[in-house]
């Protein structure tokens, strides 16, 4: 074969190849999934912005234009400040716990055990089971009483001491949900964790055994930097979807006892629906938007930075 | 036989009972209602009684929770697609209760119908919004300790008639091994319960005009008996009236631990009896009313109009759905019985089921105060109310400090 068979096309050819997005083919494709997005995603997205411009009651026809009075009531209630703060700490707790546990779990299933498969399976399991289904089941294993779930276990154990009123205690309430979370997503997390691993070259583990490598100097060294892009990415999941939590939060506490797992979303789904302030809910749920938003866009350009670095 | 006879006859047969069915189908109205699963019961006898009397009327029946019906019912008011008959709740304190639904112009006005005349004028401000009525409010409901009578006798406790008798009786269940109330007040709803209890008494007894009073900026939360009403809640907790952890017990566990046996009574509305009877077909199951002080003569119960129904402007089927509400005015008594309640006229004759019989007198003689939340503003009360409580037992709040932010929400 000639060098010149296997040359670049000529300018002609790649003109036409660089044309040929022109025809418009590529757009027909994708034009049936736009015009959905558009009408069940971003028109009522963005006309659901205006009610929270509005005093309206999600009753009456008409609605009055607020301007920015909703946002400047919410900014002042105290109850939207705690809810923030719950939010805040519920996503937090979800992010760290969540994939730490779903990192020993990788490191765990990764390793060659003849059961790895089937321990992958049961460990992703309950992130296919629906959150309310899982939340009602929680709702038994920490039974208060005693004679069921989590404190017949401890007390079985010996640990009576230990046993805790699980979602009624204030103190306690928002970590026990932090920890059905946890328990619900952490084979998630370790599902991506375990893609990450396996695309580390055995090659440089090899080489670090020959240097003479400690295991945990070729997980700092070698598994970790490596594992940065699984990392960014399961942290962005776990923050946002803490930030937006609101099944299991609404299942086993309803946002109670009192205001101590009240989060935006739960608040937002009062403000609309058992208060019959749409306009308010509409600003609360559009500030969490944009709260979301903005953590997750820092979150993402700092871990970027990370990956870059490492 | 010709071929054209023996396929004639067959085919015109078909077509006559082709249409039977169009002319039946045309002549089938279906109604559609949504109501409190609180009541399913008590109005599914109803509607299978309206049904077997008219087969040409289909009642779609749908039942769901309070909060549930709550927010499903109002974003189908607000998208224009109601179910032609809906649970209406009384007063102003709930976002599904009559005042700020009529002032939304979602409910049909149906003052013209003949079961108006037998709301009782003492009723007429949370039912009626300006002279006119908008829903039918079939009956009254208490609240009261629903007790298990074998267990009382068991224990040889009597029913308790002072606040220090019910301290009592805390301590004699609670030397046998038993829990004296059972408490779930995990589902916010079920902490209201002993103050709306104890609240009548406290209140209303010594001040009937309080609520005029608190409206017009007289009276409030923090300088009434709704103190006291509060300290004594809480003194049934320290004294070990409660289950453990009643923060952490739901709702469904409550009427477990009557329905069992292990606790003797709980605080409830009427409405529960039939449910804690399904959980134990033998229990022997009553009401008494819960004492709020020492002095019986002085006690005084809640008892207030319980949710009913209203028809949608938008529905199709007016004169239908006012039919049934007709006949479903005109058996009260058997939705009574069913539901475990009061008719909303009790008179000297009234009969009302056994278990409720202790609190008739109350009723007759007029000792009673209507649901607090009913003439309260709006739901955020209720809210700031609810969530109060469990921060009372959770240790997250004060009495005072409670009472403050339900008059701060109060006045909002």
């Amino acid at each position: 074969m000639s060098r010149a068979e296997v040359s670049p096309p000529s300018d002609a050819v790649a003109r036409a190849h660089r044309a040929r997005p022109a025809t418009g083919v590529p757009v027909i494709f994708i034009v049936p999934a736009l015009v959905l997005y558009v009408f069940v995603v971003v028109y009522p997205s963005i006309s659901g912005i205006t009610y929270a411009f509005t005093d309206w009651n999600g009753l009456t026809a008409t609605r009055g234009f607020v301007g920015f009075r909703n946002f400047r009531e919410l900014l002042g209630d105290d109850a939207a400040r705690a809810a923030l703060g719950n939010t805040f700490r519920l996503a937090l707790g979800v992010m760290v716990v969540q994939n730490a546990a779903g990192l020993l779990l990788a490191l765990g299933t990764h390793a060659r055990l003849r059961s790895r498969f089937v321990l992958r399976t049961l460990f992703f399991a309950p992130a296919v089971t629906s959150t309310l289904i899982a939340a009602f089941l929680w709702q038994y294993i920490y039974d208060p009483s005693g004679r069921q779930g989590l404190n017949a276990l401890l007390g079985s154990l010996g640990l009576g001491t230990w046993q805790q009123d699980w979602l009624g205690n204030p103190d306690l309430a928002l970590w026990s949900v932090v920890l059905v979370v946890v328990w619900q997503y952490a084979g998630y997390s370790m599902v991506i964790f375990l893609a990450g691993l396996q695309g580390i070259p055995q090659e440089l583990y090899e080489a670090a055994d020959i240097d003479g490598a400690s295991g945990a100097r070729k997980f700092w060294h070698i598994t970790w930097p490596l594992l940065a892009p699984a990392l960014t990415l399961n942290l962005m999941l776990s923050l946002v979807g803490g930030l937006k939590l609101f099944d299991q939060v609404f299942a086993m506490t309803g946002g109670g006892p009192g205001y101590a797992t009240e989060t935006l979303s739960t608040l937002v789904y009062k403000q609309a629906f058992v208060f019959g302030h749409y306009g308010l809910g509409t600003a609360l749920a559009f500030m969490l938007a944009i709260i979301v938003a903005a953590v997750s866009l820092i979150q993402l350009n700092l871990l970027r930075a990370r990956e870059v670095s490492e | 036989m010709p071929f054209t006879r023996t396929v004639r006859r067959p085919m015109t047969l078909a077509l006559m009972l082709a249409l039977s069915t169009v002319a039946g189908a045309q002549s089938q109205t279906t109604l559609t209602l949504v109501a409190d699963s609180n009541i399913q019961m008590a109005m599914q006898g109803i509607i299978d009684a309206y049904q077997k009397l008219n087969p040409n009327v289909r009642i779609n029946a749908t039942f769901a929770p309070t909060d549930q019906i709550l927010v499903s019912v109002r974003t189908r008011l607000g998208a224009g697609n109601a179910p032609d008959l809906f649970s209406v709740y009384p007063g102003a304190g709930s976002a599904l209760s009559v005042i700020p639904l009529v002032q939304a112009k979602q409910l049909l006005e149906l003052s013209d119908q003949p079961w108006v005349s037998g709301i009782p004028s003492t009723f007429n401000d949370v039912l009626k919004v300006g002279g006119k009525a908008y829903f039918f409010p079939p009956t009254q409901t208490t609240i009261g300790a629903i007790y298990n009578e074998d267990a009382f006798k068991a224990l040889k406790i009597a029913v308790p008639s002072t606040w220090n008798e019910v301290l009592q009786m805390c301590d004699s269940a609670k030397a046998a091994g038993k829990v004296a109330f059972a408490l779930g007040n995990k589902d916010s709803w079920v902490t209201q319960l002993i103050p709306y209890a104890l609240v009548p008494t406290t209140v209303y007894a010594v001040n009937g005009t309080f609520d005029a009073q608190q409206k017009a900026g007289k009276a409030s939360f923090a300088a009434s008996g709704w103190r006291e009403a509060f300290t004594k809640y809480l003194e049934m907790n320290t004294r070990g009236c409660f289950n453990a952890n009643p923060n952490g017990t739901s709702f469904q566990q409550q009427t477990q631990l009557v329905a069992s046996g292990e606790a003797i009574a709980a605080v409830s509305v009427a409405g529960i009896l039939p449910l804690i009877q399904a959980n134990n077909k033998d229990a022997k199951l009553a009401m008494f009313p819960l004492p709020g002080s020492n002095t019986p003569a002085r006690n005084w119960i809640p008892a207030a109009p319980s949710v009913g129904l209203g028809i949608a402007p938008t529905s199709k089927n007016v004169t239908a759905a006012k039919a049934f509400l007709n006949y479903f005015s005109q058996n009260v008594d058997t939705y009574a019985q069913l539901a475990s309640e009061l008719p909303l006229a009790v008179t000297a004759n009234t009969k009302v089921v056994p278990a409720l019989t202790r609190m008739l007198p109350f009723i007759r003689t007029k000792k009673t105060a209507l649901f607090m939340d009913q003439r309260w503003p709006s739901p955020e009360v209720q809210q700031v109310h609810l969530a109060g409580i469990q921060e009372l037992f959770g240790g997250r709040t004060t009495v005072p400090a409670l009472l403050q932010k339900m008059d701060q929400t109060y006045n909002k």
